[in-house]
């Protein structure tokens, strides 16, 4: 049966575009998008923390799920979708898992098989836990400076609690078995998951195909948990470098688009600089880093007489993005498994026309409040 | 469809290629510069400042123009230094390969570089900390500070000169529109050059990481994609280090648990696409000797390999040569893979036609690997493997 389904037709720009978004009785939602032209398809299946987000003592095994279920119950999924042109990629970020299957137009079917085999059976023993401990150990240590600034950034706007989501290998060691299966339980939670579909496909057969893979899940209750908005921007150091942080409401807000145009601008500017924005439908965090020998104080000095230019540079990169990510298959799935969980009356269908709810004297508010904070109040 | 016109549009005049794509919505125009033949470690240091000191702008268009001017599609200005080559790329909006083109001359006709731009550059360099993985793949060891303001303006009288450029017209054009560009603005050949100063330079010290992670690194020879034996090299590429099953992945991740991150690139180079298998492990005193334990591993690995293995790599290689593969091991530019952006499209045709004279169609490399066979194939990833060479990046304790 099915509880929900919007059937959307739009003509975008120069593609003409046919979606379809469904909620499955066991609460799966699916949506499926044709983006006519591609050669691409992309799949993404993301698990989204709807309850109570990690503690001390959970700290990383969602990031430790993430590559135990991304080898498939069987752990050879790579083999077989990589014998058909496609490509597995897993990312745990702070509201949710995803999992991501891009491939030739044609591998659509399969990609809906394989995500829904990796969330309806898990086993694992010890030694496979210790080794894969091990390799997270071994990424900890390939992590940017940049995006170790972003994590301080979240601790310093949202609070201690705002744990990083890559987790401590050295903590990941006391995980058991039981626990780690019991966590598995909790992140194939239908409630908790969102596929999407997108490329040169056909919406309707993916969705008919997602009810037999995923309707079959069984469904235990969450409790809702949402994070507390914060205001106040922050500037943050290391012997890395800086970041001004930009707190920000949920991704489709037109302020948080602003922020985000805000970013983009600066980066455009400030040689050497990095923005970062991890899409999320609760409120997020926009960072921009300076490397060391950069500070924002100089940043702002050098930017002074010039804001109305950094913005209108912001402008046109969100535009841009925005477009791009409403015609890439790989960008729309991902942005849209990880948004409509939370927010179901999201329309990813019109991403591309997002910006037009953005001014670009919103985004000059949003770099006079970083340069401002950058100067120490004196802009 | 698109289109692919290589051709000579001057006698003695810069390498063009078209890539029309009535699809997109922007323009884009790229150049291609060989860097001064053989240059030393502390040439090489002056030929990234120059890169850097490039986004300082030129006569015609200051820094905050290029920035106003350059990013009014959306997508920056973006000046990428290699080993042996300077790749410049403008993207304007649909309509604006007249701005584009323009930009693109000036920049390599008639750049300021000012003694502050190259004072600046010199110092976003020294405080750029690109990361572990781009520190592997761009493993130069160089002191920036030893630059002089000579040495960058001898480099740029030396290379930026028409008969050196590979121009590339991409995007929402007309067939035959950047040939009238280059017509317009590079039909004059460039005044002689100044004679090359030769620039001593001190023993390179061994480099090192920043963080604490060493990077290991099987260096073959490069693949031109135009000779015989190239389907096979390439093909034994993909199997190697091309996906979460290739040899790499099953071999020194799942099977020793040794790494993290390993792949195969391939990366751009004047001569052709250098095979690189790279990969990242946490600093130790444990490592000595762990190059030669990977490749004798991976050796052995390729005797197991089966039909299953070649059909994995020849999908792997279409699906990377479509752009529709985000592990593709092709470099087009110094931020990541080739992808099916009309940006990467331009890219590839531009880096082709410099490194064998002839923009190569993706389609027709895929056509190629169509027809390797298995033997073919393990004997390739044999001879890769044992005639690479070792380099080692220690990371910082």
């Amino acid at each position: 049966m099915i509880s929900a389904a919007i059937f959307l037709g739009a003509c975008l720009g120069h593609q003409s575009r046919v979606a379809i978004k469904e909620t499955l009785p066991n609460g799966v939602i699916v949506y499926a998008q044709r983006i006519e032209g591609t050669t691409q398809m992309a799949a993404t299946l993301a698990s989204v923390s709807k309850d109570q987000p990690e503690t001390a003592d959970s700290h990383g095994m969602r990031h430790l799920l993430e590559h135990l279920v991304a080898k498939g119950p069987d752990k050879d999924v790579d083999k077989g979708v990589e014998g058909r042109g496609m490509v597995l990629l897993a990312e745990t970020t702070r509201d949710s898992v995803t999992f991501s299957l891009h491939g030739p137009k044609d591998t659509a079917s399969m990609a809906v098989t394989v995500l829904g085999q990796l969330v309806s059976r898990f086993d694992v023993n010890e030694s496979e836990l210790r080794k894969e401990v091990g390799i997270l150990d071994q990424e900890m240590v390939l992590r940017s400076w940049n995006l170790l600034l972003v994590a301080d950034g979240w601790r310093k706007v949202y609070g201690a609690d705002a744990l990083d989501p890559f987790g401590d290998p050295a903590k990941m060691t006391n995980f058991t078995t039981e626990a780690v299966k019991a966590g598995f339980q909790s992140l194939a939670n239908p409630k908790k998951l969102c596929l999407c579909v997108a490329g040169d496909i056909d919406p309707e057969s993916v969705v008919q195909q997602a009810r037999e893979v995923l309707g079959g899940l069984t469904a235990t209750d969450v409790t809702p948990w949402s994070r507390p908005e914060a205001t106040d921007p922050a500037l943050v150091g290391s012997s890395d470098g800086e970041a001004a942080c930009i707190p920000v409401s949920g991704f489709s807000e037109s302020a948080t688009l602003a922020s985000i145009g805000a970013g983009f601008g600066l980066q455009g500017w400030l040689t050497g600089s990095f923005m970062v924005y991890t899409p999320t439908a609760r409120p997020g965090l926009v960072t921009v880093s300076l490397r060391t020998g950069r500070s924002w104080k100089q940043a702002a000095d050098r930017l002074k007489g010039r804001e109305a230019l950094v913005a209108r540079t912001g402008m046109q990169q969100l535009k841009e993005w925005l477009t791009e990510t409403a015609s890439d298959p790989v960008r729309l799935s991902e942005l849209s498994a990880t948004i409509l969980p939370l927010r179901p009356g999201f329309d990813p269908s019109r991403v591309s026309h997002m910006a037009d709810d953005v001014s670009e004297e919103q985004i000059l508010g949003e770099i006079r409040a970083v340069c401002t904070l950058a100067s120490g109040g004196s802009q | 469809m698109i289109s692919w016109v290589a051709f000579l549009a001057l006698a003695s005049g810069p390498r063009v290629v078209e890539v029309p794509d009535p699809r997109a919505h922007t323009v884009v125009v790229e150049a291609f510069v060989p860097a001064p033949p053989n240059m030393s470690d502390k040439e090489a240091a002056a030929w990234r400042v120059l890169a850097e000191a490039l986004y300082d702008g030129s006569e015609e268009f200051s820094r905050d123009r290029l920035i106003q001017y350059g990013s009014q599609a959306g997508v920056p200005l973006s000046i990428q230094a290699f080993t042996d080559f300077i790749k410049i790329q403008v993207v304007e909006p649909k309509g604006g390969l007249k701005v584009a083109s323009q930009i693109v001359e000036s920049l390599c006709l008639r750049a300021t570089l000012t003694d502050e731009a190259i004072t600046e550059a010199v110092h976003a360099l020294t405080s750029r900390n690109p990361g572990v993985w781009n520190e592997a793949l761009d493993d130069l060891n160089l002191a920036y500070d030893k630059v002089t303001f000579e040495q960058v303006r001898n480099d740029y009288a030396q290379a930026f000169r028409t008969e050196n450029l590979t121009l590339v017209f991409g995007g929402q054009i007309e067939s035959g529109e950047g040939t009238a560009q280059v017509k317009e603005r590079f039909a004059e050949p460039s005044s002689k050059p100044p004679r090359r100063t030769r620039w001593d330079f001190a023993p390179r010290s061994r480099l090192r990481h920043l963080a604490p992670v060493t990077t290991f690194e099987l260096r073959a020879s490069p693949l031109t994609l135009t000779q015989a034996t190239d389907a096979d090299r390439l093909l034994a590429v993909f199997a190697l280090g091309v996906g979460k099953s290739g040899a790499m992945h099953r071999v020194l991740r799942e099977a020793m648990g040794l790494t993290y991150r390993q792949e195969a690139v391939l990366w751009p180079t004047t001569t052709g696409w250098l095979p690189r298998f790279v990969f990242a492990r946490k600093a130790s005193d444990q490592e000595l000797g762990l190059a030669v334990t990977a490749k004798d591993a991976l050796l052995k690995d390729v005797d197991t390999w089966d039909e299953g293995t070649l059909t994995r790599a020849k999908a792997m290689a279409a699906s990377s040569l479509s752009g529709d593969n985000p592990l593709c091991p092709f470099w087009t530019g110094s931020t990541g893979p080739y992808s099916y952006s009309v940006e990467d499209r331009c890219s590839w045709a531009g880096l082709t036609l410099m490194m064998t004279g002839a923009s190569i169609d993706p389609a027709t490399v895929v056509q190629a690997l169509s027809k390797g066979d298995l033997d073919g194939m393990k004997m390739a990833a044999r001879t890769l493997l044992d005639q690479a060479q070792f380099q080692v990046i220690p990371g910082s304790s």
